[in-house]
């Protein structure tokens, strides 16, 4: 193996953690992922077009950063559709009836039910039931959000 | 053309969803059998108590526009009739939601003419027709 392939993993072994913020594989797999892919792609690229230690570090570096930015904007866009599904099924949907949201971009895909509504203080509150397909896998939670004088829900506890 | 068109469609979206309030009532244009179905959990086509007063906090939750906590006579279009008497022994005409539920729920009494504790479609019907 040349040496400078052998350095560009070097070099990758030390900086994809710190690119990724320690992101590990369960907590934030695209990140992760998309942090490790990036920077062996700009790591070997340099390497391959004959760049010496600091190209190739600089590439790493680049890569691994370019890449888990790439992995968390996409588990955002996921985080985004979720919480706007969220709003509309409390502020409109009766209990029982899912609002639904999907990422046509990750393939993960949501729904956001209402089970119960309640007042506490003046306040409306609302139950509801939360199911995330990731991969074909489905996972639900449980929730309670009350309403803010601003028409926004923030979730209790 | 278009435009007016798609004005058309949102009055038309906007007026179904208005009137999607009113299914939670015990009031004179209520599709019992709707009503029950929507809420029935347990699915013995009744409504038992329980079901009934998680249909009727969901209802004021809805008919309640501004968020307010409380209702206005006006938001009680098409309501029960304790309900409307409820608020209209309200000196400042709005009503809260304990005294809405308590009101619904002498509807409740009222409709369940066999003591069973528990509302069926058909009670609900003629108690409707009853109070027309």
């Amino acid at each position: 193996m040349p040496r400078s392939v052998m350095r560009c993993v070097a070099i990758l072994l030390l900086v994809v953690p710190v690119a990724t913020g320690c992101a590990s594989v369960e907590e934030n797999p695209k990140a992760a992922i998309g942090g490790l892919g990036g920077a062996a792609l700009g790591g070997l690229i340099a390497a391959a077009a004959g760049g010496g230690g600091p190209a190739i570090a600089g590439a790493v570096i680049g890569g691994a950063l370019l890449g888990a930015l790439a992995g968390n904007m996409l588990d955002q866009r996921d985080k985004r559709m979720a919480a706007e599904a969220q709003q509309r099924a409390l502020e409109s949907a009766p209990s029982g009836k899912p609002v639904a949201w999907t990422n046509p971009d990750t393939g993960h895909e949501g729904t956001v039910t209402p089970v119960r509504t309640y007042q506490s203080g003046g306040t409306y509150c609302r139950e509801f039931q939360s199911d995330v397909i990731v991969g074909g896998k489905s996972e639900k939670a449980y929730g309670t959000a009350c309403r803010q004088p601003d028409g926004s829900w923030k979730i209790q506890g | 053309m278009r435009v007016i068109f798609r004005w058309l469609g949102a009055a038309f979206a906007l007026l179904f969803l208005a009137s999607a309030p009113v299914m939670g009532q015990l009031g004179p244009t209520l599709d019992a059998r709707a009503w029950v179905k929507q809420h029935d959990r347990n699915g013995d086509g009744k409504l038992d108590r329980e079901e009934f007063h998680k249909a009727v906090v969901e209802a004021f939750f809805f008919r309640d526009k501004d968020k307010r906590g409380y209702l206005m006579i006006e938001e009680l279009k098409e309501a029960s009739p304790e309900a409307l008497k409820a608020v209209r022994r309200k000196a400042d005409g709005r009503i809260t939601l304990q005294e809405y539920v308590n009101a619904m729920f002498k509807d409740f009494e009222a409709a369940d003419t066999d003591h069973d504790g528990l509302l069926s479609v058909e009670e609900i019907e003629n108690y409707i027709r009853s109070a027309r």
